[in-house]
């Protein structure tokens, strides 16, 4: 069991007690848990995306801590790593999380900067372990919000694809470069997130980028058109039967196979997507019993703490979460 | 490297190709004036090269942050003839030609140093010292006779003379100068300004400050290599640069200023700022790699092999000499940069960005991090938080009434500083105890401060402000008031 009160600027939404009591450390001011224990993930791939990730979010309140742990060992990849990862996080932070035409100069200004910082730490990680899908990952975050050309995005996510083609963390942030409110469309998202589902296993996690790309499209329909427009695509979006059909396999892959995958790192993430969608659809004006259903099964796997994202986009993560489990609570579908 | 003593004066020299340099070097410059007094030490040098003969040898003279040289290259007997009548000169200025060697200063409109660097030492270190390097001053015609002897008896003696020569010193030859003692080089405070800081500025370029150990072989190689990345990134990969520069000014015997700056593109030099900063920044994390100190080094052990390297070599020994910086040898120093590791050209390059003072043209606006990703802060003069409470002066009604910068702007004056809040709202504020000079010019006084702001007191821009007028001239020196320059049209 774990304490709920990590900082607000740590995604909470995973379960590993070696990650848990590193990310503690590291808030305290101390960053040898986190070095010992991406040391100890070298092997595996999928958790070292993830803690690099998480322990990025929380060393963002220490960067000088990490400057000077990595300028001890200037070549020491884990060092590396998490000073790079937690200059991305702080990147992001100073940017906000609004809409690019809320977001002020300065934000932008700030993101660019610190992005630069991380890329030049990541790229030097990349460098030293050639091998290691992660620095890659971890830059994918800098090639959305502030590519240094182009072609940036499609080149390092290129790298991913080379080293851990499945990692979550990457696969993700590639889905929202090319989501219409960065540099695609809805169609180009959702063929990604079609293709990159089509052949995984049941219970992979990354099935969970079907109802992520529509959650985007959900969300962009919500912030663009008219009042009226606006009003009737969020109420009838997520019901429409070809996108409720595709989710709804994407669901049952994803359920199918929580005896292999119920222990991937990004386990609890993806069911939470997938409770996000539920839950909103609970909202729509299509909604049915079974989504109910659904929306119960996925929560069953989420764990006790909720995502940052996408719960973030409708409101307080907490109280979206809090109401979701609410729902299916006198149901007889109870968590657990 | 041979030593001597001639007339009093130290002298070195070592053989070096033909012909002869002589090099006849002063422990003082443009540090040692005063706002009042900016440009007397290049009027000096001025009106003691003004004596001499028409001459067919190369020879010339220079004012720079801390040493003011006389040089002249030839046969021994025109260097003889050149040292004594230099020194002969400066015993005995002729002050009468001040007003006429004023207007070959203007015309001639020298800078100590690029006026980027000039600005970011004013930033450091504010209106005195090495922090007059950009400023014009009241104007070579408005220095005092009086004051240009004062300044040439204290620091153009024996005492503060050294003489070097790129062979023995030729027969004959003699230093007709003053007695007068070394004078002590009080060393110069910074600003109290936490770095790093940027700021828009009156430069034609950006440009980036550091501070750091005078003494640094990883110093001068990780600057080396800066430079070096600059010129790669923002000329070759980028082309919005033609040229990237840098200076030091040695402020004590052991802590160094070091700027260095990039020229841009017109419209580009945010983004050139930008990359200086990136830059420095990561050389910093990681420092240079191998290769790139093999070449510093590398470079420099050619370059010692020039045998024309023999004065810079003897200018050192010079420095060393009058201003106690350590010296060391060509070999020595090249030893040392054999020994630098990435490691500490980082570590120095790290450090120096704590202290960092980055300027962009007018106009740029900066968002950048410190390596701590910290936001890097506006700095600037010294503008104070808040206008203070004091007799308050408006411009007149007409030209509040037709004019928004007339509207938001106020002169504040407080039993001991006049305060002005200009068009933009920044509060610029001048302790009566912090004037460094005022300039008179009809019923207005423009009054410099020590922290880089300046505040017109116009009764015509603001009314009733000669009152203003009035308890400044009862609060600051007099000599500090001074009429407006002829000099500049």
């Amino acid at each position: 069991m774990v304490r709920a009160d990590l900082p607000s600027h740590v995604d909470p939404a995973w379960n590993d007690p070696e990650l848990e009591r590193a990310v503690r450390a590291l808030c305290d001011g101390d960053p040898t848990p986190a070095f010992d224990l991406l040391a100890a993930t070298r092997e595996q791939p999928d958790r070292r995306e993830l803690c690099v990730t998480i322990l990025g979010q929380a060393g963002s309140a220490v960067l000088p801590l990490l400057r000077a742990a990595a300028e001890e060992q200037r070549d020491d990849v884990e060092r590396l790593l998490l000073w790079g990862s937690a200059l991305d996080a702080a990147a992001w932070q100073a940017r906000g999380a609004a809409f690019a035409e809320h977001t002020t100069d300065e934000q932008f200004g700030q993101l660019v900067d610190l992005t630069k910082q991380a890329r030049a730490v990541l790229r030097r990680a990349a460098k030293l372990a050639p091998d290691d899908a992660v620095p890659w990952s971890e830059l994918m975050h800098g090639a959305l919000g502030a590519p240094e050309h182009d072609d940036e995005g499609d080149e390092v996510f290129a790298q991913v694809g080379r080293r851990s083609p499945d990692l979550y963390g990457a696969n993700y942030t590639r889905l929202q470069s090319l989501a219409a409110k960065w540099y695609g469309s809805h169609e180009t998202m959702l063929e990604f997130a079609r293709s990159r589902t089509a052949d995984l296993p049941p219970g992979h996690p990354l099935l969970a980028l079907i109802a992520v790309a529509h959650v985007e499209v959900h969300i962009h329909n919500l912030d663009n058109g008219n009042f009226f427009k606006r009003l009737w695509k969020g109420m009838t979006y997520l019901g429409k039967a070809p996108v409720r059909a595709e989710v709804d396999a994407a669901s049952d892959r994803l359920l199918a196979g929580v005896d292999v995958f119920g222990g991937h790192p990004r386990w609890l993430a993806a069911n939470q997507v997938f409770a996000t969608f539920y839950h909103q659809l609970g909202d729509d004006m299509a909604s049915k019993p079974s989504d109910t259903m659904r929306l119960a099964r996925h929560l069953a796997y989420s764990g006790e703490r909720p995502a940052l994202w996408p719960w973030g986009y409708f409101g307080d993560h907490e109280e979206q979460f809090a109401k979701a489990r609410n729902a299916v609570a006198g149901t007889g579908m109870g968590i657990g | 490297m041979e030593q001597t003593v001639i007339d009093g004066v130290p002298v070195f020299w070592a053989q070096g190709p033909a012909p002869m340099t002589a090099t006849l070097t002063f422990g003082c410059g443009t540090r040692d004036e005063t706002f009042r007094t900016i440009g007397i030490t290049h009027l000096i040098e001025h009106l003691a090269m003004s004596t001499l003969p028409r001459v067919h040898h190369e020879h010339n003279a220079s004012v720079g942050l801390e040493i003011t040289q006389f040089f002249a290259t030839g046969k021994p007997a025109q260097l003889v003839e050149f040292l004594d009548v230099v020194c002969r000169a400066l015993a005995d200025l002729p002050l009468d030609r001040i007003d006429k060697e004023a207007g070959v200063l203007a015309a001639e409109g020298g800078q100590v140093t690029h006026p980027t660097a000039a600005t970011l030492l004013a930033r450091r270190f504010g209106t005195s010292g090495y922090g007059l390097a950009p400023w014009i001053g009241p104007g070579y015609d408005r220095i005092p006779a009086s004051a240009v002897a004062a300044h040439a008896a204290r620091f153009f003696t024996k005492g503060n003379a050294v003489l070097t020569l790129t062979g023995p010193p030729p027969e004959g030859l003699r230093l007709p100068l003053p007695d007068g003692p070394r004078p002590f080089h009080e060393p110069q405070a910074p600003l109290p300004v936490a770095g790093p800081r940027w700021s828009a500025e009156s430069v034609p370029c950006p440009g980036l400050g550091m501070r750091g150990p005078a003494v640094s072989a990883a110093w001068s190689l990780g600057m080396q290599v800066l430079q070096e990345r600059l010129t790669t990134v923002a000329r070759r990969e980028k082309g919005l640069s033609y040229d990237v520069g840098a200076e030091r000014a040695d402020v004590d015997p052991v802590t160094a200023e070091r700027m260095i700056w990039v020229d841009a593109r017109e419209g580009r030099e945010t983004e050139v700022a930008e990359i200086l900063w990136d830059t420095a920044r990561q050389l910093a994390a990681f420092g240079p790699d191998q290769d790139e100190i093999d070449h510093e080094v590398t470079a420099f052990a050619e370059a010692i092999e020039d045998p024309r390297l023999v004065d810079a070599e003897l200018d050192l020994r010079a420095r060393a000499e009058l201003l106690g910086e350590s010296f060391h040898t060509s070999q020595e120093w090249l030893a040392e940069l054999k020994a630098v590791t990435p490691e500490q050209v980082a570590a120095v390059i790290s450090e120096g960005l704590r202290t960092a003072l980055l300027v962009v043209p007018e106009g740029g606006v900066l968002e950048l991090s410190d390596r701590d990703g910290k936001r890097v802060a506006v700095g600037g003069c010294a503008r104070a938080g808040a206008v203070p409470d004091g007799r308050v002066f408006r411009p007149p009604l007409f030209a509040r009434m037709v004019n928004g910068s007339a509207r938001r702007a106020s002169l504040v004056l407080t039993a001991d500083s006049v305060t002005l809040r200009d068009d933009d709202g920044d509060v610029h504020m001048v302790r009566f105890a912090d004037v460094v000079g005022v300039e008179v010019h009809d019923g207005a006084r423009t009054v410099f401060g020590r922290y880089g702001c300046l505040v017109p007191i116009d009764p015509d821009l603001f009314r009733g402000a000669g009152e203003a007028v009035v308890a400044l001239e009862a609060a600051v020196d007099p000599a500090l008031f001074y009429p407006r320059t002829d000099l500049i049209g």
